[in-house]
């Protein structure tokens, strides 16, 4: 399917650069703060429906 | 937009043209590290006392309240902050306790207690989800600190000795005993209530269905699990066993013994002995419906008929405690302390278990003790009588 | 609280002025004279609250407080105390015993020769008698638990000085009850559930209010309410004037059963039913026996409030053992009541509402026990218990019981037991067999007849064999019966030792005797008010310890340093220091419902008030709800017939009341034809058992030619060739005595009283010598009321007296030891 490629799907150096940029600068942080955040809400729901609140040990 | 994504996700889903793969790795490792960095710097920000007390709710109440306590300022110059007791210090229930963050902020926001007399009626529910938070965790924050095994009971005060070889023993959470050490206590618990506070202070949270309790002061009963209809009144260092626990309410059984004479409401631990467990009202104690009745027999020294039962009552879902041997020292300390004020103070052994009944009333109007107290006091001296003091000593 | 301290002392201005001008306006003309020069400062006493004017060091005049408006009389007494010739002014040792120690003569204790020792000298001989006791016999040889009515001040309060220094040191042989109401406290937890003597009782405006009749059963309230346990306020005085104006208009009849026209009959004006003396017993079974056989009882009452009746009437009926029925007619024979009069005195009973007011020395008797559970039998019957104004009480002449309570509370005390037993030095608990704690009055016995088994409220008690004495501000040589068997019982004694500020017969008879000073020579605090509560009272130091006396707390801490334990002793605080920390407890105590000054206010005025207490009407929460307000008897009812006691197996007291016949009774009783004349030893008018005694000049208003009074009935002293004044020789087979006769119409024939607590001034050591002031104890007798309290019976007593002629001997009870240097 190579020779069907289209200008429009070249990919620049500079697009590479700035979407490399958005990735580890913007998005995965973010992802990553929300992924914690989503693990601690989902703990402390946990705690209060199911597990009730931490435990020792 | 779409177009923008699109062309996004055709960037990302392909292998760089451009970028050599040693640049994407090196770039994305030294991103994590910044980030990671910058993620630890934040969170351990927002785990200072700076940052608890950047909030007024917090500066203007329990900081100032913890200034006053020995966790503040003590000889040895080590001091406790906010995090140090009410953030977790594990990593899971440290973020979750972040999250749970959110309704401060919240709070903050639509200003729930930003006055000290909203935040005072509110004390109350918020002191018990710390409560509550150290009894699942066995007080793991104070004994981050402070350990039994790092304890010398011989330089402790004799009644401190006896409380904390027995709190030991059954690394009992701190909590049970140590309400109030850093803030206020709720209004309806302040020491000026005294020895109520200090009785309620001796109760365990969490009870167990099929475990046995004891209750710290007189508690009332009552007929169903919404807690509406009263029952009666459950006396002092008596024992409950658990049914059920719902909600805020348990269903107990109370093993008694009782008089048949009259209409039989007041409960005594055991046959012919005047040791009161608490009294029903005229209606339950003449109903089928709480209780199921078991042998009955004639106490030879009165003449009078006995007769055993076990009664089911709801009550709430508080006060109760393991053991009565906290109950029993507490009861001690105020016999040996607020009855030596008159002529000689009996021993515990010198009456009979139905003798001191009579001999404590005749000694009441020398002492001020409480009703609770003197309940429980009584108790003591009954359980600590000539009837028993061979199976004591 | 309501009333600021600020508006009580307003009222009391306003109520008082008239008083205050007369010595007020003296004062002013006279401020710069000696006459009233002077710091005024505020104390209190058994006696009552008063304000002292203290000059150039030494108390000047006494005033009553302002608050009491019924001051008794002796607060004129109360100079003579702190400057009494009998003070004790060094730690002093008997000679003999300083020289030869437990090896000492002591068929010499009683000669009154003794030595002067520095402090230091003193506490190291009390410490090494300990210390030989513990390691040379055990904790059984020693009594450090005999305490008496020591002197007001709950920061010195003596008897805990000693119990706490003391158990620090060891474990000793402890009592229990006590001598005034020894056979009540312990009948009638089995009949009425508490002890009944020491209770509140029903509030005198519910009386004054409800009663129609009132009973005074042997019970002088006039006369026993002007001293109290703590610091008495005579606020019941006021409802007895009141009673006095409602008899006076026949609103209220108030009937005194009694041998003798009592101080308060004569107060109130009211009746009396003569009674033969100790037959209270036949005289109230013969009123149940008509009320029974007349119908008149509350069968109601009694089916649902009692046990025992059952049991109880066929004694009555004469169909149990004695076949003997309790007729009016058999008890006139015994009492000395006319049968008719007894059916008329049981149908008043019935009539309407009745208040029956028992008093205490019908109990202070051989079987004293019975009238008291008779008298509760008869309240029932009655049927009015619980009712205001109606049923019985036992203490209503007891520090102003019948006064409704504040409810606040009263400062503590310092502590009984110490604060670290497990510090206690000698941990030997092994008493060999012997019990621990014996009946009060039951140590004399244990030291003649150690290892004897007696039976005592249940249990058998084996009398341990005593080496050693310890009092403090208890007077045994006063208060115990029989002193030439007390003087056997001392020669067995290897060591007495002795805390008190005046020398009693109890130094005397004493080897170590440490001077403590009075209640009026240190800082305290008491309760204003035992029962009412009605306020705290600061009790200033007036003048200096006088000579070498010292304070309880210094004197116990001085043996605490010895066993090396000062500081657990003191806590680290000192004699004002405690008196704040027991003040500031108070203030904690009462801070949900009482505002109290901080302490130095307090100090400063001298007085907090709690003002007054609500009407409160006695056993009425049981009558409400016999269920769930049970008495603490057994059954929780009221026990005719207590089977407790009936399995005890006892002869002299047995399942229900009864008549026992006394060992010596006047009146045709036994022992009647040798010693004619029954000796009543009651409480005193003019002192506070022996305390006051040795106040000299208070002392010569009623002394007679320098000897403790003896009232007698104007035939018998007639018959005698004695006149009012003359000196009078009383005599029995127990010992002999001196007193100055006053023949007075109250006493009938038969009758005599000598008030106890008499000082003891034997003309020498020997046993059956002669008492020359007039001890009663001299005569009474040392026996037991029953197997069930083994209490005292003071009030069983025989004997004869003439006219002394010849020079009399002078008298020695007063004036303190021979010095030997």
């Amino acid at each position: 399917m190579s020779e069907i490629k289209t200008e429009s799907e070249q990919t620049t150096r500079a697009g590479e650069w700035k979407t490399f940029l958005f990735i580890t600068v913007c998005l995965f942080p973010i992802l990553s703060v929300m992924l914690v955040g989503g693990y601690g809400f989902s703990v402390w729901f946990l705690q209060m429906f199911m597990i009730g609140p931490p435990g020792h040990g | 937009m779409i177009k923008l994504i699109k062309c996004f996700w055709r960037i990302v889903s392909k292998p760089s043209v451009h970028l050599s793969f040693g640049l994407l790795t090196m770039g994305g490792f030294l991103a994590g590290v910044i980030f990671w960095g910058g993620f630890n710097t934040v969170l351990e920000a927002t785990n200072t006392e700076e940052f608890c007390i950047s909030c007024h709710e917090m500066s203007d109440n329990v900081y100032v309240e913890l200034q006053e306590t020995v966790h503040w300022q003590n000889r040895s110059g080590v001091r406790a902050t906010c995090p140090d007791c009410h953030v977790p210090h594990n990593w899971t229930d440290k973020i979750a306790r972040k999250m749970q963050a959110s309704k401060e902020v919240w709070s903050a926001v639509f200003g729930n207690i930003d006055t000290r007399e909203k935040f005072l009626a509110k004390r109350g529910e918020l002191a018990q989800h710390e409560w509550d938070r150290f009894t699942a965790n066995n007080s793991l924050e104070c004994k981050n600190c402070h350990n039994y095994n790092s304890m010398d009971f011989s330089i402790m005060s004799e009644r401190a000795q006896v409380q904390m070889k027995m709190a030991a023993e059954r690394d009992q959470s701190c909590i049970d005993c140590h309400k109030g050490i850093a803030h206020e206590l709720p209004e309806n618990m302040g020491s000026g209530e005294g020895t109520l506070a200090k009785l309620e202070e001796m109760a365990t949270s969490g009870y167990n269905k099929g475990q046995s309790y004891y209750s710290v002061r007189q508690l009332p009963l009552f007929t169903d699990n919404t807690l509406t209809t009263e029952a009666g009144q459950l006396n002092a260092a008596t024992k409950v066993t658990i049914l059920a626990v719902e909600g805020d309410a348990v269903q107990v059984e109370i093993d008694a013994w009782r008089k048949t004479k009259g209409f039989g409401r007041v409960m005594f631990e055991d046959f012919a002995m005047n040791v009161n467990d608490g009294f029903l009202t005229k209606e339950v104690a003449q109903s089928d419906d709480y209780m199921s009745k078991g042998e009955s027999k004639v106490d030879d020294l009165t003449g009078l008929p006995w007769q055993k039962v076990e009664v089911k009552l709801w009550m709430r879902n508080s006060s109760l405690t393991e053991s009565r041997d906290t109950l029993w020292t507490f009861a001690k300390t105020t016999y040996d302390s607020s009855c030596s004020v008159c002529h000689t103070q009996p021993a515990e052994n010198h009456f009979d278990t139905n003798t001191w009944p009579g001999m404590f009333n005749g000694m009441l109007s020398f002492v001020n003790l409480d009703g609770d107290t003197q309940a429980l006091v009584l108790k003591y001296l009954q359980k600590h009588s000539s009837d028993f003091s061979d199976e004591a000593h | 609280m309501s009333i600021s301290r600020r508006s009580f002392l307003k009222g009391l201005l306003a109520t008082s002025t008239a008083a205050l001008v007369g010595p007020g306006l003296i004062q002013a003309a006279h401020a710069a004279t000696g006459d009233t020069a002077g710091q005024w400062k505020i104390s209190g006493s058994h006696w009552g609250a008063f304000r002292a004017r203290v000059y150039a060091g030494k108390v000047q005049e006494i005033k009553a407080f302002e608050a009491d408006k019924y001051p008794t009389d002796m607060l004129k007494g109360i100079k003579g105390i702190i400057y009494s010739p009998s003070r004790i002014r060094y730690p002093m040792v008997r000679y003999d015993w300083y020289l030869n120690r437990e090896k000492s003569d002591t068929s010499k204790r009683g000669d009154n020769r003794f030595i002067r020792v520095t402090w230091d000298e003193a506490i190291t001989l009390f410490h090494n008698e300990l210390e030989r006791m513990q390691t040379q016999y055990g904790p059984w040889a020693i009594h450090a638990g005999s305490t008496g009515w020591r002197s007001t001040g709950q920061l010195h309060s003596c008897g805990n000085h000693m119990a706490h220094a003391i158990a620090m040191h060891g474990y000793t042989v402890n009592k229990v009850g006590d001598y005034s109401t020894g056979a009540g406290q312990t009948i009638m937890p089995y009949v009425l559930g508490t002890t009944e003597v020491y209770a509140q009782g029903t509030s005198w405006p519910l009386i004054l209010k409800n009663s129609k009749t009132i009973v005074l059963w042997g019970n002088d309230l006039v006369k026993n309410l002007q001293v109290g346990w703590n610091c008495e306020t005579h606020e019941s005085f006021e409802y007895l004037e009141q009673l006095k104006e409602k008899i006076a208009r026949k609103e209220i009849r108030v009937i005194s059963v009694d041998p003798v026209k009592s101080k308060t009959q004569n107060y109130l004006n009211s009746e009396q039913q003569y009674i033969n003396p100790q037959t209270d017993v036949p005289f109230m079974l013969a009123i149940a026996h008509t009320l029974y056989k007349e119908n008149l009882y509350d069968k109601k009452f009694i089916d649902t409030y009692a046990l025992g009746f059952e049991d109880f009437v066929p004694y009555l009926l004469g169909e149990s053992k004695d076949k003997v029925e309790k007729t009016p007619q058999w008890a006139e024979q015994i009492c000395g009541i006319k049968a008719d009069n007894i059916r008329e005195f049981a149908r008043m009973l019935v009539k309407e509402r009745t208040q029956i007011m028992v008093g205490w020395s019908i109990q202070r008797q051989q079987h004293g026990e019975q009238p008291y559970w008779m008298a509760a039998v008869l309240a029932t019957m009655l049927g009015q218990i619980g009712l205001p104004g109606g049923g019985i009480s036992y203490a209503h002449h007891y520090s102003s019981v019948g006064v409704s309570s504040t409810g606040a509370a009263g400062p503590g005390a310092f502590p009984r037991n110490p604060a670290k037993p497990d510090n206690r030095i000698h941990k030997n608990q092994d008493f060999k067999g012997y019990s621990s704690t014996i009946p009060v009055a039951r140590w004399v016995d244990a030291i003649l007849q150690p290892g004897k088994k007696i039976q005592a409220n249940g249990a058998e008690i084996t009398l341990p064999d005593l080496k050693m004495m310890v009092f403090s501000g208890c007077n045994p040589w006063h208060h115990h019966q029989g002193r030439n068997n007390m003087k056997k019982a001392f020669h067995k004694l290897e060591t007495v030792v002795t805390v008190d500020f005046t020398w009693t017969a109890t130094c005397r008879f004493s080897d170590i005797v440490l001077p403590a000073c009075t209640q009026w020579e240190r800082n305290d605090l008491d309760l204003y008010g035992s029962y009412s509560g009605r306020g705290i009272i600061a009790m200033h130091k007036l003048v200096d310890p006088l000579f070498q006396s010292k304070t309880d707390f210094e004197i116990f801490t001085l043996l605490a340093r010895k066993l090396g334990q000062e500081k657990d002793y003191t806590q680290g605080k000192n004699e004002m220091q405690w008196v704040k920390e027991l003040y500031n407890g108070c203030v904690e105590a009462n801070k949900a419902s009482f505002s109290m000054p901080d302490f130095e206010t307090f100090w400063k005025e001298g007085f907090v008030d709690f003002g007054t207490g609500k009407d409160w009407t006695r056993q009425a929460a049981f009558r409400e709800d016999p269920e769930i307000n049970s008495l603490g008897t057994p059954s929780g009812f009221i026990e005719i017939f207590s089977r407790k006691i009936d399995r005890y197996g006892y002869t002299e007291c047995q399942g229900h009341p009864m008549w026992f016949e006394k060992a010596e009774r006047s009146h045709g009783g036994p022992g009647s034809d040798k010693h004619p004349i029954w000796l009543q030893s009651c409480h005193p008018n003019k002192r506070l058992h022996s305390q006051m005694c040795d106040s000299e000049q208070f002392r010569a208003t009623y002394a007679v030619k320098g000897r403790e009074p003896i009232y007698l009935n104007p035939q018998d002293a007639k018959s005698r060739g004695i006149k009012d004044g003359d000196i009078v020789r009383v005599f029995n087979q127990r010992g002999q005595l001196l007193a100055g006769a006053v023949v007075s119409d109250n006493f009938p024939s038969g009758v005599a009283r000598i008030e106890e607590g008499a000082w003891y001034g034997p003309v020498d050591e020997k046993i059956g010598s002669l008492d020359t002031y007039g001890d009663p104890n001299t005569l009474t007798i040392d026996l037991a009321t029953s197997e069930l309290s083994q209490a005292t019976s003071a009030n069983t007593c025989q004997v004869q007296y003439e006219k002394f002629v010849g020079k009399a001997p002078a008298v020695t009870a007063f004036g303190g030891p021979k010095e030997i240097s």
